[in-house]
């Protein structure tokens, strides 16, 4: 049985003016997201990636078109409804880990459970400790960024996209800069949240490790938004060559891309 | 500890600048005004240290040391059944002539030197008053005998061309406008060259079950004044820090000081939470208001202020001590030190709403690369 959607977009465009000049960023892009689905959204620099993820996780208003989430109209609701609305269903990851430098670990996602979801201070603790764990880091729980190594700094920014149970995570090039190693890891919980807490996952990313694991695959190209369909040969418009035989996730994908040309 | 403190902490050298200033401001504060309180308290030394309940003299007088004389024959005006008791008391500005010939303004109180006398200063112990009587003799501050050019007890000078002798000392009653001398009414009479049928004040005690501010106004006559000793004493200390430009450059270095303070902590502040924009702004991202940052902002202001307070408590006696030890007069009642503190922090938790225009750059948007 199909999953519901749950994220349309219908016609968003996005024009950046400047002076008397504008510039169009892409037009008349539309997508449907089903609940669980684990997407990447690929392009070459500028293509807009960024602007389309702004977009539709409700910090940047588009031009024009509408963007419905969860039933909702984003942009036809007020700042602070919008607001609340990322409060209650969105969760991001950002690059550069953005991590306060006196936090631990664990207190890195207790702050938004206790700020954003008014949540106990010993509740938050519990469930930020159980993130952890899953994350692999419940020994570095009480570690600083400074005592982070990077791959392990990139799991807490996740963990806390991830703890307060979002319906939908963005994340923008989660895996850049990790070693194999790690990157693998990242992709493992993106995967296994989509499918366990049923969230759906945006990531923008240029890196073609990730592409074997995904539901789907958008890319934007000169304006326009592509899906490349597993069943069917990559478009162009991903300019991605195929990972499969040089990623450690292999195996697991059932349709090996090929080399685009 | 809280995410706050957690914060403050570990960046304590980023906060470091602005506690500093924060305790600079309180102490400049406190002390300017202690200076301040303690020189213009010499002021009213003479109402202060009085055990009269009421002061009157001619209208509008500002000052206990700026009074003209009056008729003794007003003593009837006061012959009502609260008052107790009616006496005259003289204070005027007299020329010393020290010894080496220079001269020098002193401030001339003569008043009755009985055990129950209104106007004499608590400090003239009974064996002072007694040598007090004696006419042509005086008492002065041991702090301005070297202003008055004498050496001590037994030293002589004049005064408007009347010859003295300094027959006691007391201590603590330094006088601001000129040094205080302490003598007999007949004494005073004589140096000041007042009219028998004269005084400068009369001095009334009340019967103790009225309170002197009740009957105050009924005494309205055009041409007299009728002060309770407090409010004397105030009129006089806020005629000086009013009317006198002392006062109020000492006042205007505090504000400027708490202006410098302000300044620091709000630069630091904002610079301190422009820092974290990043971690403002993935927060910002998942829905978490701005009010609850703004927050954070504020109670990082009121702890670097209560910081920069308890630096500037461990500060003060020491400061205090070396004032004093200089012969200023310092005056840190409780009220004053709990005022700056209140003040202080005020302007720490201004500085932090000031430091708010930084939650501006807390823009999500401004994340995806």
């Amino acid at each position: 049985m199909l999953e519901p959607v749950v994220l349309n977009s219908e016609g968003i465009g996005q024009v950046f003016a400047e002076g008397v000049q504008s510039t169009t960023v892409f037009s008349d892009v539309s997508l449907r997201v089903r609940r669980g689905e684990f997407c990447l959204l690929m392009g070459v620099s500028g293509s807009g990636k960024s602007t389309l993820l702004a977009i539709l996780s409700g910090l940047l208003r588009p031009t024009s078109g509408q963007v419905s989430v969860l039933g909702s109209d984003l942009w036809r609701l007020t700042e602070p409804e919008r607001e609340e609305f990322r409060r209650k269903h969105f969760g991001f990851v950002f690059q550069g880990h953005n991590l306060f430098p006196a936090l631990t670990a664990r207190e890195q996602l207790e702050i938004v459970l206790r700020w954003g979801e008014g949540m106990p201070a010993a509740v938050a603790r519990t469930r930020s400790d159980q993130v952890l764990a899953a994350l692999g880091l419940a020994h570095r729980a009480d570690r600083r960024p400074t005592e982070l190594s990077g791959g392990e700094k990139q799991r807490v920014a996740i963990g806390r996209a991830l703890v307060k149970r979002p319906a939908f995570c963005f994340a923008d090039e989660p895996t850049r800069a990790l070693d194999s190693k790690n990157a693998d890891l990242v992709v493992r919980l993106f995967r296994e949240t989509a499918r366990r807490l049923r969230s759906t996952v945006l990531v923008i990313t240029h890196d073609e490790r990730m592409i074997p694991h995904v539901d789907r695959v958008f890319a934007i190209r000169d304006g326009r938004l592509h899906e490349w369909s597993r069943t069917a040969p990559a478009p162009a418009a991903l300019r991605v060559r195929s990972c499969v035989d040089r990623s450690p996730l292999a195996p697991q994908v059932d349709q090996p891309c090929s080399e685009s040309t | 500890m809280s995410y706050v403190l957690q914060g403050l902490w570990h960046e304590r050298r980023r906060y470091l600048p602005a506690t500093c200033a924060v305790a600079f401001s309180a102490l400049l504060v406190a002390l300017q005004c202690g200076m301040l309180l303690g020189t213009f308290s010499m002021v009213s030394i003479p109402v202060d240290h009085s055990t009269a309940d009421l002061w009157v003299t001619c209208p509008d007088v500002v000052s206990v040391d700026v009074s003209r004389p009056i008729p003794l024959r007003w003593r009837a005006r006061l012959s009502l059944p609260e008052i107790d008791r009616i006496e005259p008391y003289l204070q005027a500005f007299g020329i010393w002539h020290k010894p080496d010939g220079a001269a020098e303004l002193a401030i001339v109180i003569g008043s009755r030197l009985g055990e129950d006398s209104l106007g004499a200063v608590s400090q003239l112990t009974p064996e002072l008053r007694t040598r007090l009587a004696e006419p042509g003799t005086v008492v002065v501050d041991a702090a301005d005998l070297k202003r008055l050019g004498i050496k001590g007890v037994g030293a002589t000078a004049e005064i408007n061309g009347r010859k003295v002798r300094v027959a006691g000392l007391v201590a603590g009653l330094k006088g601001l406008a000129g040094p205080y001398v302490f003598c007999s009414l007949e004494t005073a009479r004589g140096i000041l060259a007042m009219n028998p049928a004269q005084t400068t004040f009369l001095l009334a005690r009340h019967r103790r079950e009225i309170s002197p501010e009740e009957n105050v106004p009924r005494w309205a006559f055009e041409d007299m004044s009728v002060f309770t000793r407090e409010g004397f004493s105030t009129r006089s200390r806020m005629h000086w820090l009013l009317e006198t430009g002392g006062g109020l450059s000492l006042l205007a270095a505090a504000v400027l000081g708490l202006l410098v303070g302000a300044l620091i902590t709000s630069q630091t502040l904002y610079a301190a939470a422009a820092a974290s924009m990043k971690e403002f702004a993935v927060l910002r991202a998942m829905g978490i208001p701005r009010w609850r940052l703004a927050t954070t902002v504020l109670a990082q202001s009121f702890w670097v202020g209560m910081a920069g307070l308890c630096l500037a408590a461990a500060c003060l006696p020491f400061l205090a001590r070396v004032i004093a030890d200089r012969g200023a007069n310092l005056m840190l009642p409780a009220w004053l030190l709990g005022g700056t503190a209140c003040l202080t922090l005020l302007m720490t938790v201004a500085s932090g709403l000031f430091a708010l225009r930084s939650l501006r750059l807390a823009n999500p948007v401004g994340l995806l690369k």
